[in-house]
């Protein structure tokens, strides 16, 4: 951090956000042609429940763009299949809760999807830590993350195509990774944000013992970096959650440390407690995590 | 009520407190209460006034975390740690807690983020 003369760099948040709504639509797009109509379903309300709680807020005529990315990623975060209205309750909690009374636009403590996701596994955790989720193609069958009995390794190429119960990002890793590479090369994102996130992840996953809870029951947990990367929120987490200009830390250092901190908690719960997946927890630990990394982080001649 | 809640009411009731130097001993509370257990019928008021001597001016803090119930020494030592950390962080936070926009400030604000980090840190209780 320099002090001025500053030059603006002609992007503005409408912009900005403009490309992150582009940068959903192949992973949406691809999740709507995999769950037919339940994921167009989910998806829409998602959108238009982000847009009333918007407007709700926001009385005079103000850009809505942030509030459909939220409401797109948290509807990208909802089981496969699953019902619209759970999509359009965590878009408009996300919204109103975690955009509006959370801190207000521009100054929100936590991630506003990654919040909503949150609220969802504490009231209706049927819904979301369901033993067997449903896949995109109708199909039910025990998550590539799931520890129960009955689950089962998924094999690479099914996780690569997104052919296994999940989330609707899930079903199209592929597109969230080109989106997410679409926003580093237009410089929308600072990419070593994902980078090292995953890095975390990867490294975590590979490197951790197997523990009780996957012992005997998943043992292919364990050791498997690309199971871990390819599955659950982590796609999303990384280039979506985690890049959030507002809710994540303002200096570079700040961001990669809060990054590594959100991998390692992301495995950590997927390895040794009951949660399946965790990626939306690790953002909001990151989230809470940003003040103090950016008090140990920032440059002593911005301090001076 | 369970190890986890006690922690995380009491970190967030420490939000609300003028910290005294010596706060920090208030995470002595989880090991008094396990020592005080077989005292039988005096072990709470035991624990209690154990946890108010630690840091006076900390105490309804000390009090709820003394309140928890440990299933042992490795759960009330993790419990402690966990309190340290959590009240570390929410501490942290004050500068944010600062900068939020209407219509939730002050308490409101403090009290929505220890409810958030109450579920984003859930899973620590089952490590």
């Amino acid at each position: 951090m320099t002090p001025g003369p500053l030059v603006h760099s002609g992007r503005t948040t409408r912009v900005l956000m403009a490309q992150v709504l582009l940068a959903l639509v192949p992973v949406s797009a691809a999740a709507v042609w995999r769950g037919g109509t339940p994921a167009a379903a989910a998806l829409g309300s998602a959108l238009a429940a982000a847009w009333i709680a918007q407007a709700a807020f926001v009385r005079r005529a103000a850009p809505h763009e942030s509030a459909l990315v939220t409401g797109a990623i948290l509807a990208l975060t909802m089981p496969a299949s699953g019902a619209w209205w759970l999509s359009a309750l965590g878009a408009a909690l996300a919204v109103a809760l975690g955009k509006h009374l959370g801190g207000g636009p521009g100054n929100s403590l936590f991630n506003s999807a990654a919040l909503a996701r949150a609220l969802l596994m504490g009231l209706v955790p049927g819904l979301l830590f369901a033993p067997r989720w449903p896949a995109a193609d109708g199909v039910t069958a025990a998550s590539p993350l799931s520890k129960e009995v009955d689950s089962a390794l998924t094999p690479l190429a099914d996780l690569v195509l997104g052919h296994h119960a999940g989330s609707l990002a899930e079903a199209a890793p592929l597109a969230v990774l080109a989106g997410g590479l679409f926003l580093v090369a237009v410089r929308c994102i600072d990419g070593r944000v994902p980078l090292v996130y995953f890095g975390a992840v990867a490294l975590a996953a590979l490197f951790l013992p197997a523990g009780d809870r996957i012992e005997g029951h998943a043992p292919w947990l364990a050791h498997n970096a690309l199971l871990h990367l390819l599955s659950g929120g982590a796609l999303l987490a990384g280039f979506f959650m985690l890049t959030d200009p507002v809710t994540g830390a303002f200096t570079p250092r700040g961001r990669m440390a809060a990054a590594a901190i959100a991998g390692a908690a992301t495995v950590l719960a997927r390895l040794y407690t009951p949660y399946p997946d965790a990626a939306a927890l690790a953002v909001l630990l990151a989230n809470a995590l940003t003040p103090a990394l950016d008090a140990r982080t920032v440059p002593r001649e911005a301090v001076e | 009520m369970k190890a986890w809640d006690a922690v995380l009411l009491a970190a967030a009731a420490g939000m609300f407190l003028r910290r005294p130097a010596a706060w920090w001993l208030s995470a002595a509370a989880p090991l008094l209460a396990l020592a005080a257990r077989p005292l039988g019928a005096f072990a709470e008021p035991a624990a209690a006034l154990a946890a108010l001597a630690l840091a006076p001016r900390f105490a309804p803090a000390a009090l709820l975390l003394a309140a928890g119930h440990y299933a042992g020494w490795a759960d009330a030592a993790r419990s402690a740690a966990a309190f340290l950390a959590v009240s570390a962080l929410l501490h942290s936070m004050e500068p944010r807690f600062d900068e939020v926009s209407p219509p939730l400030r002050g308490a409101p604000i403090r009290l929505f983020a220890a409810g958030v980090l109450y579920y984003a840190l859930l899973p620590v209780a089952y490590l």
